[in-house]
């Protein structure tokens, strides 16, 4: 082994890379040769000293937030790569424009696709179904629509009309912040004898309105309509009857 | 698969390796902002792939997607001006002029002045190199892949990695015994910090 093969094969060594074989040739090599051997000793201090004190970047908690919101409230990615394109066109003004126009083009036609409802209902449903299964199912527990409704202002660009409806069976038990479609929403948790059913609120998009609908995933009925500006989806192991029930209440009382 | 379903693989396999993900991307990108919207769009362009995904080291998998996400995403959108962070002027040997990085605006004073000095000239040291250089030192010791996963997330032969590592050392050598004797006589300091030699 001359020196120019044994230098190409240095960091094979260090790094444990070599077989038997290749490690007792180049050892041979070095141990007859001063230049390899400092160069090899060279290796093996970087490499010590990146190891012991080359800063090990930790991801913030923001960050793993983020990517948690980001991927709970997408099926497929596809709006927040476009969203995100957005983004980086922006880095570039004029790009930015012309970008921005295309992504908006975009975003619309994602939304106005067939599937748009069957991502809704799979986001309410994860929510419903994580609020469950969590602590947090209540972050303000109350049955006073007046604790409930300011409790929503400041943590909420909008108000989410809260009522209570222990009367006709639905008892308000409380609130929380959920993520839906990629924004914050009202979680209003309602209980039906020994049912909890959420009613995600948020305004809507467009200014047309939509006529109860209700659908069945994995065994929970949803039913969800748009009303004044506002989007309603509720999710619950309760019969789509009762929800409608409730369906019913909301309108009652956001008519008023 | 029901999504959700799908969604909770995709979390139980990708998101333990956010770290590494960051850390790469920070090193790739060298400031914090745009290593975070790196790492955020790897991830979700590595859920949008997850169903190409067929079980295997999916740090690795995450890796190459981060890095992918930097090169063809983030380096184009970013233009030219800014992306040639790292300039011929490096590449001669004995360049005695300027640091970049003790002159770069990105430099962040805090981390200079703060801290084991060395550690810092350390990372500064490795941020100068070409990117080539970066990333195979980066994978190799501090997410301590083999040789054969550096091959697969860089997309080049195996000798390749090992000459880019092999020259990236020496190279890294350099550039801190320059940054430390720079440091050293702006400091008027007695002690010398090289702690490589």
């Amino acid at each position: 082994m001359n020196c120019a093969e044994a230098r190409s094969r240095i960091a094979g060594y260090v790094d444990g890379e070599l077989d038997t074989l290749g490690c007792t040739r180049l050892d041979a090599h070095v141990s007859g040769c001063r230049a390899c051997q400092r160069e090899r000793t060279q290796q093996v201090f970087v490499s010590q000293e990146l190891r012991r004190e080359l800063t090990r970047f930790r991801a913030p908690a923001g960050l793993h937030r983020r990517v948690r919101e980001s991927l709970r409230t997408r099926d497929d990615g596809r709006v927040d790569t476009w969203l995100q394109r957005l983004r980086w066109g922006s880095l570039v003004p004029a790009a930015g424009v012309a970008l921005a126009t295309l992504v908006s083009a975009n975003v619309f036609f994602l939304a106005s696709l067939p599937s748009a409802e069957d991502r809704v209902a799979a986001n309410v449903l994860d929510s419903h179904l994580r609020a469950l299964m969590s602590a947090r199912a209540i972050d303000v527990v109350s049955s006073d629509e007046h604790t409930v409704k300011p409790w929503y202002a400041g943590r909420l660009d909008f108000s989410p009309p809260v009522t209570d409806y222990a009367a006709e069976g639905f008892a308000l038990v409380g609130g929380r912040i959920d993520y839906v479609e990629g924004r914050s929403v009202a979680a209003l948790v309602y209980q039906h004898r020994k049912h909890l059913v959420d009613a995600f609120v948020w305004p809507s998009a467009g200014s047309s309105s939509k006529v109860p609908a209700s659908l069945e995933r994995r065994g929970y009925n949803l039913v969800h309509w748009t009303r004044d500006g506002m989007t309603y989806w509720l999710a619950s192991d309760l019969e789509a009857g009762e929800l409608m029930r409730l369906e019913a209440l909301l309108a009652s009382s956001s008519a008023m | 698969m029901t999504d959700a379903n799908r969604a909770a693989r995709f979390q139980a396999a990708a998101l333990p390796y956010m770290d590494a993900a960051y850390n790469l991307a920070r090193w790739l990108t060298g400031n914090d902002h745009e290593a975070q919207d790196v790492t955020q769009e790897a991830f979700l362009r590595a859920f949008k792939f997850f169903d190409g995904f067929r079980g295997g080291d999916a740090r690795t998998w995450i890796l190459t997607i981060v890095r992918n996400t930097f090169y063809t995403e983030y380096r184009k959108a970013r233009g030219r001006d800014e992306s040639t962070e790292f300039d011929e002027e490096y590449h001669s040997p004995d360049d005695d002029g300027i640091i970049p990085a003790m002159t770069r605006p990105e430099a962040d004073p805090v981390s200079i002045l703060s801290g084991r000095e060395s550690v810092r000239l350390l990372d500064q040291a490795i941020q100068e190199l070409p990117d080539e250089f970066r990333e195979a030192l980066v994978l190799r010791e501090i997410e301590d892949l083999s040789y054969k996963e550096i091959a697969a997330t860089l997309d080049v032969p195996i000798g390749t990695v090992m000459s880019r590592i092999a020259r990236g050392r020496g190279l890294l050598l350099k550039a801190y015994k320059r940054l430390s004797g720079e440091s050293h006589e702006l400091r008027r300091s007695a002690k010398p910090n090289c702690r490589l030699r």
